[in-house]
């Protein structure tokens, strides 16, 4: 590793450190934003290309939001990495499904970036208390889904957070439904709060079935959810407040105690619902995805690509200084509204492809079932 | 907010006052249109049918279709005349709620009237009845010996599409040739037009006009479809393939029912028409005309062109001049401005593109900036991948172009328009093998946007498919 790509590493670990709590100054944020598009432009040759057609390169750009935003497709077109991407320490890969040959790659430069971006970034939204719980995991191990950014990202936050009792509850096999059974119950009589994490599909599958069965469950007070991604191509889709109706019908879990985690794997930072956190520090504002300081995020109209005024809809363009191997800027295709803190977003503009950790995972369960 | 002039309903003999309505909004900030339309009932749609009948009835069915054909013609020369208020009110409020440019609803709104003129309507009647005189008596019949007389439905109820405004039109002029009264759902992309034409012949005809009822409904409400396609005695449809599979699934099994899917529609460039620069450059003019009218919303548009290698011009050589003409068109008649699911769509493809020519040299990425106005795309595939619309529009080589048969295969059951720039002996040999195939039109690049009125609108007749027939056979010694 060259003595440059060190101490931006060094800077940025120096900026991941300090957590959620303390806003990036927005100078600060520029600077390191900069340092990084300098670092992509050189070597990243064809974002390089990319950029020159668009008259931008580390003399020009002054300013984080003139940094060159490539659409997320790209990188299902072609390998958008500085590093040789044999060196990759991890590759995360899309499951988007209408095209196994066009799966988009994220290749990882080091783990250690995205690790310190995303455990305070969880610990922060969900347990803002502190709290040292069993968590089920509702999604395969790392080791069954070795090229899902999610996978790991679990995995990370089961290893990291997990009390013991903690499981994975998805196997090769499908959903493990006796294990989880069994510490939902466990939970109940124990009275031993419980954290349940994974796709919002697979809790729609266990939903499902705990439907048929007749099943409900009250876990005490303190237990919390996690859930990710969407439903847009599922044989059935639920509104967020359908389904956290449900968790709180069949396992006791009020909607304060839920949190939407919105990711994907181009990107080395998530964004997560600021519920928990403002219930923890007794505050009121609306519900929104919170952008951990080393993000930014705007929301731009597709035909312009300059940002829209706030509360009108566009498509979210995300700043995340932890995609250090890839590119900081990347231009979506999900719809959101900008608020005075954090964003909301609205869903998939319709008539783009398939794509969302839920789809593969539900299509595992499916198989599973047959 | 724009004040509305002119109700964008028609509901002859119907007080609409004492009715609930709704409100159909367009539009954001300053440039909102607000459509209010009654709230119907079954019941409503059951007495609105019923009157239709009586309508018919009393009136259509006693006109002579030459009668008809002439209230028509004044109806859409009026429409022709830019000063017609109901005209100037379209124009005021289409580019709203379309998203077309006013250019391109000026342009739409004279080129499509045009071809519903009077002596359209008597080729459209000679081309399908021979003697159009069987639609007001029993006529000797040629050949086969006897008399005969050809009946449209009484009431016919019409389920329009939003895509291309005053296409509404030529349904229901369709069928009043066939003296068929007509219940028109209006789309909810576009509630206005066939509501102000069906106004505008009542004021020119009030006998005639007496017999249509325009009306506004959400899609697939099964109760009111039920009432309207139980009143009607044949049903056309214009939608999604899951919506017309879904209304046909609806539609009593004895009523008659037409539908008209989404297409695809494409266009062929021989080398003949690539044999110098100057002839390359006016193909390509009239093929960016044939793909940017009604931003490629319609049909009969152009998803992909193929062109031919071995002309002096080389196929990626005539996607720069397509990008050129495209430019070019865009400045004449701008694309309309876009909703943003329409624009990300766009943008992704294109950043797809622009990443993939890096790597390929075979790929090229030609757009207009800063916006997303048109898109050309050259690309060395054998796949029909249909565009997403909205001047994006991508160019295959292909070594022969009788070879485009095997392309289109994984697509032949919705081709529809091929534009071709052939000459006569290759264009013919190329009809063939698309016609095999099911392509149901074939025309030059420019008129693809405008087919005639007498074609065979997606492989049928469009009056004769309507009609029933009554015989008389003489007695032998007569």
């Amino acid at each position: 590793m060259g003595h440059e790509v060190e101490a931006l590493d060094d800077a940025l670990l120096a900026v991941l450190q300090q957590g959620v709590e303390q806003p990036l100054a927005e100078e600060a944020f520029n600077t390191l934003a900069l340092r990084l598009f300098a670092y992509q432009y050189d070597h990243n040759s064809p974002y390089q290309k990319y950029c020159q057609r668009r008259r931008a390169t580390p003399q020009t750009v002054q300013h984080w939001q003139q940094i060159p935003a490539v659409p997320i497709g790209a990188f299902k077109e072609l390998t958008l990495s500085c590093i040789p991407p044999e060196q990759a320490e991890a590759i995360w890969m899309s499951s988007g499904t209408t095209n196994p040959e066009k799966r988009s790659k994220h290749y990882q430069a080091r783990l250690a970036i995205y690790n310190a971006s995303m455990l305070p970034n969880f610990a922060a939204h969900v347990l803002p208390d502190g709290a040292q719980l069993p968590m089920c995991v509702l999604n395969p191990p790392r080791t069954v889904l070795p090229n899902s950014s999610l996978a790991h990202y679990l995995h990370l936050v089961l290893e990291t957070f997990g009390a013991p009792g903690s499981a994975f509850v998805l196997g090769p096999q499908g959903l493990e439904i006796d294990t989880l059974v069994a510490a939902l119950q466990q939970a109940e009589s124990s009275g031993q709060p419980l954290g349940l994490l994974g796709t919002s599909f697979a809790f729609v599958h266990a939903l499902d079935i705990f439907a048929t069965q007749h099943r409900k469950f009250v876990l005490p007070a303190g237990s919390r959810i996690m859930d990710t991604g969407g439903f847009k191509g599922q044989s059935r889709e639920l509104t967020r407040e359908e389904l956290y109706g449900l968790f709180t019908e069949y396992f006791g879990v009020p909607a304060t105690a839920c949190v939407n985690m919105y990711g994907m794997s181009e990107f080395s930072s998530q964004f997560l619902d600021n519920t928990m956190r403002l219930v923890h520090a007794g505050c009121q504002a609306p519900l929104a995805k919170d952008n951990p300081p080393w993000t930014r995020t705007l929301v731009v109209d597709p035909e312009t690509l300059t940002p829209v005024p706030r509360g009108q809809r566009g498509l979210l363009l995300h700043y995340d200084l932890a995609n250090r191997n890839s590119v900081v800027a990347i231009l979506t295709e999900d719809v959101g509204v900008a608020h005075e803190q954090g964003f909301t977003l609205l869903g998939r503009a319709q008539g783009s492809e398939v794509r969302g950790c839920s789809v593969a995972i539900d299509e595992m369960l499916l198989a599973t079932q047959r | 907010m724009t004040t509305m002039v002119a109700a964008p309903y028609f509901f002859p003999d119907w007080d609409t006052a004492s009715t609930a309505t709704t409100c159909l909004t367009f539009g954001t900030g300053s440039d909102t249109v607000c459509l209010e339309l009654p709230v119907l009932t079954p019941a409503l749609v059951q007495t609105i049918s019923a009157r239709l009948r009586t309508a018919q009835a009393r009136y259509l069915a006693q006109r002579p279709v030459a009668e008809i054909v002439e209230v028509i013609d004044q109806v859409v020369q009026l429409w022709l005349d830019p000063a017609y208020p109901y005209r100037q009110y379209a124009e005021t409020v289409l580019p709203t709620i379309t998203h077309y440019a006013p250019a391109m609803i000026r342009h739409g709104l004279d080129t499509l009237l045009q071809a519903f003129r009077k002596d359209a309507m008597w080729r459209l009647l000679q081309a399908e009845f021979g003697d159009p005189q069987v639609l007001d008596t029993f006529r000797p019949r040629p050949h086969a010996g006897g008399w005969t007389r050809a009946y449209g439905p009484c009431v016919t109820t019409h389920v329009f599409s939003g895509n291309v405004p005053a296409l509404p039109a030529w349904s229901l002029i369709c069928t009043l040739l066939l003296k068929s009264a007509s219940l028109g759902k209006s789309a909810s992309e576009e509630p206005l037009f066939a509501a102000l034409f069906a106004r505008s012949l009542w004021e020119v005809c009030p006998e005639i006009g007496s017999c249509l009822a325009i009306g506004w409904w959400r899609g697939g409400d099964a109760q009111l479809e039920a009432a309207a396609f139980a009143a009607a005695d044949a049903v056309i449809a214009y939608g999604s393939e899951t919506a017309t599979r879904d209304i046909q699934h609806r539609v009593p099994a004895a009523t008659q029912f037409l539908a008209y899917s989404h297409k695809l529609s494409f266009g062929v460039i021989g080398r003949e028409y690539l044999s110098s620069r100057d002839l390359a450059a006016q193909t390509a003019r009239q093929a960016a005309y044939g793909v940017s009218v009604f931003d490629q919303q319609g049909c009969v548009s152009p998803h992909l062109l193929y062109v031919e290698q071995g002309g002096v011009v080389a196929p990626r050589d005539f996607a720069m001049l397509l990008a050129e003409s495209m430019a070019a068109v865009h400045a004449e008649l701008p694309r309309g401005t876009l909703p943003l699911e329409d624009s990300t769509a766009i943008r992704h493809l294109r950043g797809a593109y622009e990443f993939r020519q890096f790597d390929d040299a075979q790929v090229l990425l030609l757009c207009s900036e800063p916006g997303t106005a048109w898109t050309v795309i050259y690309e060395d595939v054998t796949a029909f991948t249909p565009s997403c619309l909205n001047r994006t529009v991508r160019v295959h080589p292909v070594d022969d172009i009788m070879q485009v048969a095997e392309r289109l295969v994984p697509v032949q059951a919705y081709l529809q328009t091929a534009g071709v720039a052939l000459a006569p002996a290759r264009r013919l040999a190329l009809a063939a093998i698309l016609g095999r195939l099911g392509v149901t039109r074939i025309s030059p690049l420019d008129r693809m946007p405008w087919p005639r009125m007498t074609w065979h609108h997606d492989g049928r007749c469009n009056l004769l498919d309507l009609v029933r027939w009554t015989d008389i056979e003489e007695p032998a010694d007569d």
